[in-house]
């Protein structure tokens, strides 16, 4: 697992109160158990405050993989590994 | 300095995340024991972050977590926090918690809720509840993100379910607005929790908040809360950009009355207090200046709202306006309001406002149940003047003249207005008392004076001593003291000993001890009394009562020479603030302990079913104001004391005497053959379990608690006021 890998698991797992999470990038929202449309918003907050971004109107809207999250970060110039 | 930012100087590469990157675990391991070991300046909180993931992964391999947490010690807040983390990765909690305890009270802001946050898991997880609830209120205090927060929210829920968490009230918070609000409730449970307060939050669905306060059976009305926070936000005003200026005066007092019908029905229907938010003038306006300088402007029309907002809390009881537009404005209202969150998902304020935002809400609900600080606690050199006046003399030291004496000048300041308002001000400081009051006496750039201070300790024991004896003088709870001192030892010493002590990071530079103080945000009020005036004055006068005391031969002379005078009156409307606030506040002589809301006693004096009584005492040197407070209620053909409080002030007086001998006239006049006093045990009412023993009551049954039931048969004679009591008694007249 990639250090970005590594810290996006540790969001989806606090966000979600889920220590056991497994979070892979095949997964989408149907995949992860108590991603909904709330914790949608919540997760974006999360995301904003630990990569120290901000989602644009429509990313907020659309994101529902890990793959497009992933995605959208390294837009944002996080580091990809 | 951030550990990521530090440049190489080792074979193994840059910063923290660099090193988080190297694949093989032993390498890793040996690259962040190098960068650890070498590092200098203050830990981020993002650096605690990293760590913590890179702990979580080293003990995928238990010997390279244990090689690496003996390899670094405590040389260095990084290096502490990640060998406490490696503890914990490796379970063992009982060292983790000792690696973080020793540096938990060192740290301040978000990465001292980190190490207190982390300190209160190890001890839950070592089965040491009880010893975490302190870490996580201070964890609660310091954090400044929604994650950390809401991670103390969850850790509090967990350990409540092996015991009650410890409170100083314990409420029900309801939160109604015109935005979404769920974000608020895990961050105002925590900042609730740090000031003493067990809120339980109600969250009514989005927008819904005229009809679960009016409609009879709503989710608000089940919760019965104690507290209904108003959260509406400018734009549901649905102001337009202007209106004519002849409209503009019906418009806004259209608007207030429309929030204070809500107000009225909270306080008749559901006996709540409400905090109603004021409403920002926002930043962006297609008018410009022109929304404000126009007199129909929307900008106008806000500010114009918001005044009429403070005069209608002066009319009406149980309301406190909570300053949402100052907040906004501190905050900054470009960083207060995210666009695209309001869009997607109607958060207003912006998610990242919501740690600024419930710190401020917590500090109102301080006020509201009476949980403030009191008194300041100050140290002297390099606190009230630059430099020691032990070594550079009245001459020496740098107060007022001069840019750094005109800080300390300015401080001075700041402390003489709180205590103007009934704050008290003591001092504890390690110097010669002769040395340290002759600045207050003769320095001439001196603001405050001796007698600003209410008690001044300077000699060279330990100042948590001090602080005790400091408290008990005042007869004020440690959580009652915010302790000042420029010295980081003294600061961290006081922390570990008296972590009931409210002790704020204060920085090196003096210019800017005002805004630290002032951000404790500890000692805001509802409202002024005259007690809150004469505060420092009425302690004054209580020294002089102690001389007496000490001087007189016995205690009966000494009450006599007092020449006390006892006023008993219904409440009114007048006194109902510190009635209020003396209800909310009383906790040794307090029977029953019954907290209610300016809201809840209004509505017990309007139903007319009771009788009420607040007493005042005066004496030879001056006035106690209303010190005692009682209300008795018929139940079942008996008069049953609800409540009964008198103020730690004036115990050791016989006051109860003449405020129980007037509740058995009553009870003659009214024909009721019993009285009966309830005994409703706390930590802190014990002395007074017997009290109604003394006046001829008997105990008619004893609760498994420790609760008793007293009553008393006006048949019988007495009780009596004792002779050195003069008593004005004026609840027996019908109440006009």
């Amino acid at each position: 697992m990639s250090f970005l890998e590594e810290r996006i698991q540790q969001v989806f797992r606090e966000v979600l109160h889920n220590q056991d999470l497994i979070v892979s990038d095949s997964m989408t929202s149907h995949d992860i158990q108590g991603w909904d449309s709330f914790a949608q918003v919540r997760l974006v907050i999360a995301f904003e405050e630990e990569f120290d971004i901000k989602f644009t109107t429509d990313e907020v809207a659309t994101i529902s993989s890990v793959a497009g999250l992933k995605d959208a970060l390294v837009s944002k110039g996080v580091a990809a590994d | 300095m951030e550990l990521n930012s530090i440049l190489p100087s080792n074979n193994h590469g840059g910063s923290l995340d660099q090193a988080a990157r190297i694949t093989d675990l032993e390498a890793r391991a040996a690259a962040v024991r190098d960068l650890i070991v070498q590092f200098r300046g203050p830990c981020t909180a993002s650096d605690m972050r990293t760590l913590l993931r890179l702990a979580q992964g080293f003990a995928r391999e238990r010997r390279v977590a244990l090689e690496l947490a003996l390899a670094i010690g405590d040389e260095n807040a990084a290096a502490a926090w990640l060998r406490g983390c490696l503890k914990e990765a490796l379970a063992d909690h009982e060292g983790a918690a000792a690696v973080f305890g020793v540096h938990a009270d060192s740290a301040s802001g978000e990465e001292g809720a980190l190490f207190q946050l982390a300190l209160a898991r190890n001890l839950a997880k070592c089965g040491r509840i009880s010893e975490g609830w302190h870490p996580l209120a201070r964890a609660a205090g310091w954090a400044a993100t929604n994650r950390t927060l809401s991670a103390i929210d969850q850790q509090i829920a967990t350990c409540r379910k092996q015991q009650t968490p410890p409170a100083r009230r314990v409420c029900r918070i309801a939160l109604l607005g015109t935005a979404t609000l769920d974000f608020w409730a895990p961050a105002l449970r925590a900042r609730s929790f740090a000031a003493g307060i067990d809120a339980e939050i109600y969250i009514a669905p989005f927008h819904q908040y005229r009809q679960e306060i009016l409609s009879p059976e709503s989710g608000l009305k089940a919760f019965r809360p104690d507290v209904v926070i108003l959260a509406t936000d400018w734009r549901s005003l649905h102001l337009p950009d202007e209106v004519g200026a002849a409209d503009a005066a019906q418009l806004v007092r259209a608007k207030v009355a429309g929030l204070e019908e809500l107000w009225r029905a909270c306080r008749e229907q559901i006996g709540a207090t409400v905090i109603q938010h004021n409403f920002e003038i926002p930043e962006t306006d297609p008018y410009g200046r022109l929304s404000v300088s126009r007199p129909g402007g929307r900008g106008r029309l806000l500010h114009r709202i918001n005044l009429e907002l403070w005069e209608a809390e002066q009319r009406q009881p149980g309301v406190a306006i909570f300053d949402l537009e100052q907040a906004a404005s501190i905050y900054g209202k470009q960083r207060w309001n995210d666009p695209v969150l309001w869009h997607t998902a109607r958060q207003y304020p912006a998610a990242d406002a919501v740690p600024f935002l419930t710190r401020r809400l917590a500090a109102l609900l301080r006020a509201l149940f009476g949980l403030t600080a009191k008194c300041v606690v100050l140290d002297l050199d390099n606190t009230l003047w630059g430099g020691v006046i032990g070594e550079d003399g009245l001459n020496g030291i740098r107060l007022g003249g001069g840019a750094e004496g005109e800080a300390y000048a300015a401080f001075q300041g700041y402390l003489k207005s709180l205590q103007k308002r009934g704050i008290l001000l003591a001092v504890c400081s390690k110097n010669n008392p002769e040395d340290a009051q002759a600045v207050f006496r003769e320095h001439p750039e001196t603001v405050l004076k001796l007698e600003d201070f209410s008690i001044f300790v300077a000699n060279w024991r330990p100042k948590e001593e001090n602080l005790r004896q400091i408290a008990a003088t005042l007869n004020l709870g440690l959580d009652s003291l915010v302790f000042v001192d420029d010295n980081h030892a003294e600061r961290l010493r006081i922390r570990r000993m008296l972590p009931e002590v409210e002790t704020p990071e204060l920085p090196a530079d003096p210019a800017r001890y005002i805004e630290t103080l002032d951000r404790t945000l500890s000692f805001e009020a509802l409202t002024l009394t005259e007690e809150d005036y004469k505060r420092a004055e009425a302690y004054r006068e209580n020294a002089v009562r102690h001389e007496l005391q000490a001087s007189s031969a016995n205690v009966e002379d000494f009450l006599a020479n007092l020449q006390m005078r006892v006023e008993l009156r219904p409440f009114d409307q007048a006194n109902l603030p510190r009635i209020v606030q003396l209800i909310n506040k009383t906790n040794q002589f307090n029977l029953t302990t019954r907290r209610r809301s300016e809201a809840e006693v209004g509505a017990l004096m309007a139903s007319g079913g009771c009788y009420t009584q607040f007493m005042r005492l005066r004496d030879r040197f001056g006035d106690n104001g209303i010190t005692g407070v009682l209300i008795a209620c018929q139940r079942e053909g008996v008069l049953y004391i609800d409540t009964w409080l008198i103020s730690c002030r004036v115990l050791g007086r016989s006051v109860e005497d003449a405020m129980i001998a007037s509740v058995a006239a009553y009870a003659r006049r009214k024909n009721l053959r019993y009285i009966q006093g309830e005994y409703i045990p706390t930590a802190k009412n014990g002395q007074v379990k017997r009290v109604y023993e003394r006046f001829g009551f008997t105990c008619i049954r004893e609760e498994g608690d420790g609760g008793m039931l007293f009553q008393y048969d006006v048949d019988a004679p007495g009780p009596e006021t004792p002779a050195f009591l003069t008593v004005e008694d004026h609840t027996q007249e019908p109440v006009v």
